[in-house]
């Protein structure tokens, strides 16, 4: 995080990731409203957020060449996607 | 139908704006206000509560990251204790009777109460120290037990997780902060997942509590750096106290 424009660049990345996700909350919500039946699933990019923080943290550490912090990082996905392909029940 | 949107949307705003006041999620108004004031059922109420700290922690790790005051490392090596907590959490929390859940909430809400009575902990060293493994042996252990409250009472944890890195692990009370709400925001993400997959969430609530959330959440970091936080944690520390009472009387008396 050390220049402006990477400075610049997570701030965007990170405002973007809000954004869609409030717009996807509210879609998701009017589901009576709008003919969102057919993309239900598109509930789960509220996600996006969070996940974006994670592709952030990667990609410091990344850079860094810190391993431990990579690997703690790749556990952490590891643990998610377990998590999401068993339907949250590990 | 349309009432009850509109009174989530004020709960968790207010809640996301005075948790961001005084650097917290907010969690733990959200759920108590939740399921007692709206008379939500605690598991939809703890469910909301969590997809809603996903908006209030990353729109605050926004700032914290781009300053700088995240350390990755640390935060992603506890974290991956936090979402094994979290998971076991969340999992414990959709078996455990609401009775239970009530009068755990209402103990565990009586605790971060003290904790924020007796005010922040000291301003450590400005700089990282060296962590040995025992020291962080423990903070993994704790960030376990962090990650288990919060999947089973949908509370986000920094009330735990800061003072876990500036006690245990002597970190800088900056970068504590900034690294809770990175850890925040996936340990909420993993737990609320569970929550919303079993199907114990409303999503036609989804829309006003996320947008409440990021919007309570964009205010109240704007707004604390122009106020006093240590008289806020006081007075929420006696708010808490009184939760708590609530809580443990619902609870027992269901």
């Amino acid at each position: 995080m050390n220049s402006i424009s990477n400075r610049r660049m997570v701030r965007y990345m990170l405002l973007i990731s809000l954004v869609i996700s409030s717009i996807v909350a509210v879609l998701v919500s009017l589901q009576d409203v709008l003919p969102l039946k057919y993309i239900f699933k598109v509930v789960y990019l509220i996600y996006l957020p969070s996940l974006t923080l994670l592709i952030i943290a990667f990609h410091n550490q990344f850079r860094r060449r810190d391993i431990l912090g990579v690997s703690a990082i790749i556990i952490l996905i590891v643990l998610i996607v377990f998590n999401i392909l068993l339907g949250g029940v590990v | 139908m349309l009432d009850v949107i509109v009174w989530i949307f004020i709960i968790i705003f207010s809640s996301a704006f005075l948790g961001s006041l005084i650097g917290l999620g907010g969690g733990f108004l959200m759920v108590p206000l939740l399921s007692v004031l709206l008379g939500l059922p605690i598991h939809e109420a703890i469910g909301l509560s969590l997809i809603s700290i996903v908006g209030v922690s990353t729109s605050a790790s926004l700032n914290y990251v781009v300053e700088g005051n995240v350390d990755f490392k640390l935060g992603s090596i506890l974290e991956v204790a936090s979402v094994l907590g979290a998971i076991a959490g969340a999992n414990i929390a959709l078996y455990t009777p609401s009775k239970m859940l009530f009068i755990v909430f209402g103990f565990t809400l009586v605790y971060i109460g003290l904790v924020m009575f007796r005010g922040g902990s000291k301003e450590k060293i400005e700089r990282l120290p060296r962590i040995g493994r025992l020291k962080m042996l423990n903070g993994f252990v704790a960030s376990f037990i962090a990650g288990l409250l919060s999947g089973l009472l949908g509370i986000g944890g920094g009330i735990l997780k800061v003072p876990i890195m500036t006690l245990y692990l002597d970190v800088p009370m900056k970068i504590a902060i900034g690294t809770s709400e990175y850890m925040i925001a996936i340990t909420s993400f993993t737990g609320s997942f569970i929550y919303l997959n079993a199907g114990k969430i409303n999503i036609q609530y989804l829309g006003s509590a996320f947008l409440a959330s990021v919007l309570g959440a964009q205010l109240g970091s704007r707004v604390s750096l122009r106020t006093e936080a240590y008289i806020l944690r006081k007075i929420f520390a006696i708010v808490m106290m009184l939760f708590a009472f609530i809580m443990v009387l619902k609870g027992v008396s269901m």
